[in-house]
């Protein structure tokens, strides 16, 4: 009744399937939640495999810490009709503009400063397609260039504390969480600088990429200062939120953008049906990014069943080779897991495995933590399922998906630099937690 | 020792689903899947999936209904609604601190007809406990010594567990477990009930915390394996006899993780120099009849109210509970 | 587009119709979805005071938020749908003329009417256990049958959005010179930069 096949030849051919559904130009979400389906009803029966999927779309997103996205979408839009976010970009644009590249790299930083507000990278991602593009493009950007910014900027958000997918870790692998969001702040700022470098140099070989902006004199540069406050109001409630001890994350969520509701009223630009139309888009861009969540869960646990995690896993911790070798084995395994699969499904999915054995081979938890976190946002922006990408292109229907991928891999290098970077030098990484241990 | 002979059989593969990483709850069923799997020369193999892999706990009892998979571990409070009866075992205050009496006053209640029957109805059949210990608070500023302390203080707890320290004077709140350790520390809590010893190690709790408490019990949850009917009634008599057989080896292995669990984190935290709060009996008394009877005489009400049985499940298990302290005891 | 429609047949002219039709059920499902992420923020709002001024955390709190989550999560997907929302890789697509291109189209919304119908039941099995059998949040005890039928609603909104594409795709590849009704249509994007 079954086909007697290994479970990797199950994997396998359920990528091959998922990659011409995709190609066919199957909606992401459709693609993923059919080949899944189909695949648990080979392994089981179409009743059984009709089951499990009907169970993922409410108990896969159905989850409090999940409802921050919804909160964080709507910042975005609360914060064009506060014109927020478009007043830090006429900052960023008077101190940066001047720079091959400035506009670029004043949008890396803005998505790092928006990364310490929020938790999740798709939402970053969110924001800044609607406000930052419109910015970019305004300025001659190439838009495959300025949704890739937008894109791996949003990765940052993963890494900058408050992180789910850090806290996330903790709990599979019980380790200090506080030490987690401790050690991912500085990797998320050195991440930013690489990539800020990375534009630098491309825009000295080509500066045709954008356009800097060249008569910005210090007058307006000490006059566009003031528009950064009302950002910098709304990171300090946030951050005060967090950090002096009285919010969730989706409390946080609802706080900041009830902040920005009443900053956009008092400034007169939200009315009763500004409100309504920045609400339903919200609903639409939230439900677009669940239904990928969900459809990828039903493949993933297609995966799940088949046995191909594990035995994937386990296969690599048998290698007969170094630690180091060993780790790059499995950092490849990663790298090729995030190509399909979202970030928590992914260390579900593999942590149980891999962790005892990263440990075995003499590295640190709390290190391995941030590595694979990095990992998980390379994953977010290489295709075929990125979700970063999904959302600018979601965003922003007039760049074709296939056009931000193309972009984006440039920063996918600067991520593999930036592990690189954290293998050579670990100290980068757990020098803040120890400080905080033995302080 | 004697080798013991291997059982015959047919091939026999199951799977069994759970969340969260191998660790002291898991070493139960752990040991079930080696015990059979060992007896039949891995002609019977039970899979262990960690991590929710093919289930998120709170719907292991759908799939299970399903036949997606033959076992799993499910918590009852974590969906009351669908175990109702079995909720006693959530009750706070229960006299269940001995391990022994603990496991068989778990095992006497899933074999009440009653209880049998409702998990027919998902087509489950309840295995074994695997005898999560009583919650206990941990905390941080002002300790909770006497029945004053609680007035007021934010305590992290969920279900029955909740209600009583609602009724002690506490304030309950809920919260993700993954988000204790950050409103701990940022005194969004006081405190936090979780299952003593490992899940304050397990979330880092003692890292942040100053003291806890040793005999409060304000509750516990009751988790057991259960296992698809149709899956099991196709067994093969010799195999279920070896699960049968299994269930003590799984109590064996959960007392020898859980003490020396609880060893290690105890000095640990004695070494930290966390303060260990241990209750002097009219203290407990008292706390007993504010937070627990008023709680049990509540959830008998509700139980009768909706045709579950609530009263007789509570006798059994305060009775069986007398029996087995008193058996032990001798 | 309603003038065009005065001149076709009673095919197109039911096609526009139980297109329009769905577009306000839709909108229905995506107001609901729009009225949950408000109170969702105030709700927030309400809790950090509660908590921080009156020490009064709002009990179950988390319960609500993610029972009523599925307002944005499922229940309006058609919604999005409609709006052309939902990612896809269509380079092939896009390059493939007239009605090669229907036809890819339809494949495309074909897999899907394949999908929904298959997970449909699957779905509806989950609210019946809950529904029958009995199921409730941990700490309120509120039943999740409600929050679980949005999914089967919300899904089934979706596959009767997918038969009527189907027919217009249909319709399109029979009269490939008509304008095309009720199929997504994306956003403006110059629209959308101000939106
Ligand atoms: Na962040
Ligand atoms: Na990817």
């Amino acid at each position: 009744m079954e086909f007697d096949l290994e479970p990797v030849t199950y994997g396998v051919i359920g990528l091959v399937a998922l990659s011409v559904l995709i190609l066919m130009g199957v909606r992401i979400f459709v693609a993923a939640g059919l080949v899944g389906l189909v695949g648990l009803a080979a392994l089981r029966n179409w009743d059984v495999a009709a089951g499990i999927s009907g169970i993922v779309p409410h108990q896969q997103t159905t989850s409090y810490a999940l409802s921050v996205l919804p909160l964080f979408i709507l910042i975005g839009f609360l914060a064009h009709f506060a014109g927020i976010i478009q007043g830090a970009y006429r900052c960023a644009r008077a101190w940066m503009g001047w720079m091959p590249g400035g506009l670029a790299i004043g949008t890396i930083f803005a998505t790092a400063g928006f990364a310490a507000v929020s938790g999740a990278s798709t939402a970053t991602s969110a924001v800044f397609a609607r406000v930052a593009i419109p910015e970019l493009l305004r300025y001659d950007y190439h838009p495959r260039l300025a949704a890739a910014v937008v894109a791996a900027g949003g990765t940052l958000a993963t890494l900058i504390p408050p992180s789910a997918i850090l806290v996330v870790y903790g709990i599979i692998v019980e380790q200090s969480i506080g030490a987690l969001l401790l050690a991912g702040f500085i990797p998320g700022i050195i991440s930013a600088l690489i990539y800020a470098g990375l534009l630098l140099l491309r825009f000295r070989f080509n500066p045709a990429l954008g356009r800097p902006i060249t008569d910005i004199g210090w007058d307006e540069r000490l006059r566009t200062l003031p528009e950064i406050l009302p950002i910098l109001v709304v990171v300090a409630i946030v951050m005060g939120g967090m950090y002096t001890g009285w919010a969730t994350p989706t409390e946080v969520g609802a706080l900041g953008s009830f902040v920005v509701f009443v900053m956009a009223l008092m400034r007169g630009g939200l009315t009763a049906r500004n409100l309504w139309r920045a609400l339903l888009e919200t609903a639409r861009l939230t439900v677009m990014i669940f239904s990928i969540i969900w459809g990828v869960l039903i493949f993933v646990r297609f995966l799940a069943f088949a046995g191909l995690p594990g035995a994937f896993s386990e296969w690599i911790v048998a290698l007969p080779l170094s630690p180091l070798m060993t780790l790059l084995m499995i950092l490849a395994g990663y790298m090729v897991l995030g190509m399909f699969m979202n970030g928590i499904g992914m260390l579900l999915l593999t942590l149980p495995v891999v962790f005892p054995a990263v440990v075995a081979l003499g590295y640190d938890p709390i290190w391995f933590g941030i590595i694979v976190v990095k990992m998980v946002e390379i994953g977010l922006i290489t295709p075929p399922i990125g979700l970063n990408c999904f959302v600018v292109a979601g965003v922003r229907p007039d760049i074709p998906l296939q056009e931000i991928f193309r972009g984006v891999w440039p920063f996918v290098v600067a991520d593999l630099l930036t592990v690189g970077v954290f293998i050579a030098f670990p100290e980068l990484i757990l020098f803040l937690p120890r400080l905080m241990m033995t302080g | 020792a004697a080798q013991q002979a291997t059982v015959e059989g047919p091939r026999v593969s199951w799977d069994y689903s759970i969340w969260g990483p191998p660790r002291v709850a898991s070493a139960g069923i752990e040991a079930l899947a080696r015990h059979v799997q060992e007896r039949t020369g891995g002609r019977f193999t039970i899979r262990i999936h960690y991590g929710g892999a093919l289930s998120a706990g709170p719907d292991n009892l759908d799939n299970i209904k399903l036949g997606a998979f033959q076992m799993a571990t499910i918590c009852t409070s974590y969906h009351p609604g669908k175990n109702p009866g079995l909720t006693v075992l959530d009750l706070p205050f229960l006299p269940l601190s001995d391990r022994r009496v603990h496991w068989r006053v778990h095992m006497a209640v899933y074999n009440h007809p009653y209880i049998v029957e409702e998990f027919r109805r998902w087509n489950a059949g309840l295995v074994l406990s695997i005898l999560q210990p009583q919650s206990e608070l941990m905390g941080r500023g002002r300790p909770i010594e006497r029945l004053e302390d609680f007035r007021g203080r934010r305590i992290r707890a969920l279900g029955g567990t909740g209600e009583a320290l609602r009724r002690l004077g506490a304030v309950p709140t809920t919260m993700q477990a993954t988000e204790v350790y950050n409103a701990l520390e940022r005194g969004i809590i006081d405190a936090v009930a979780f299952p003593f010893t490992y899940s304050f190690a397990a979330y880092r709790i003692n890292e942040i915390s100053s003291w806890y408490t040793t005999n409060l019990a304000p509750g516990a949850n009751n988790c057991p394996s259960v296992v698809n009917l149709n899956a099991l009634n196709r067994l093969p008599p010799q195999y279920r006899q070896l699960i049968e057989e299994g269930k003590e080896k799984a109590f064996e292995a959960l007392v020898e993780a859980q003490t020396a669990a609880e060893q290690r984190d105890l000095a640990a935290w004695r070494q930290a120099g966390l303060r260990e709060i241990t209750y002097g009996q009219d203290v407990l008394d008292e706390i007993r009849r504010v937070g627990g009877q008023p709680v049990w005489d509540e959830w008998v009400r509700n139980m009768e109210r909706q045709g579950v049985p609530g009263r007789e499940l509570l006798d059994l298990v305060l009775n069986k509970a007398r029996e087995y302290s008193q058996q032990a005891q001798r | 587009m309603s003038e065009t429609a005065m001149h076709d047949g009673p095919g197109t002219r039911a096609l526009s119709l139980a297109d329009r039709g769905l577009m306000a059920v839709e909108l229905a499902c995506a107001a609901i979805a729009a009225i949950v992420i408000f109170a969702l923020m105030l709700a927030g709002v309400l809790e950090i005071l509660g908590r921080g001024l009156f020490n009064a955390p709002i009990y179950g709190h988390l319960d609500m938020v993610e029972l009523t989550m599925i307002s944005f999560t499922v229940l309006c997907i058609s919604y999005c749908w409609r709006k052309a929302s939902h990612v896809r890789m269509d380079l092939a697509v896009r390059r493939l003329p007239g009605r090669a291109r229907w036809t890819a189209e339809l494949a495309a919304t074909g897999a899907a009417f394949v999908f929904v119908t298959l997970i449909l039941p699957g779905t509806w099995q989950y609210f019946l256990n809950a529904y029958q059998i009995g199921d409730s949040t941990m700490n309120t005890g509120m039943p999740t049958w409600p929050s679980k039928l949005a999914v089967p609603v919300g899904l089934g909104v979706l596959w009767l959005r997918l038969v009527v594409e189907i027919a217009a795709w249909l319709r399109l590849i029979v009269h490939p010179a008509r304008p095309a009704i009720a199929v997504p249509m994306p956003p403006d994007p110059t629209r959308e930069a101000v939106d």
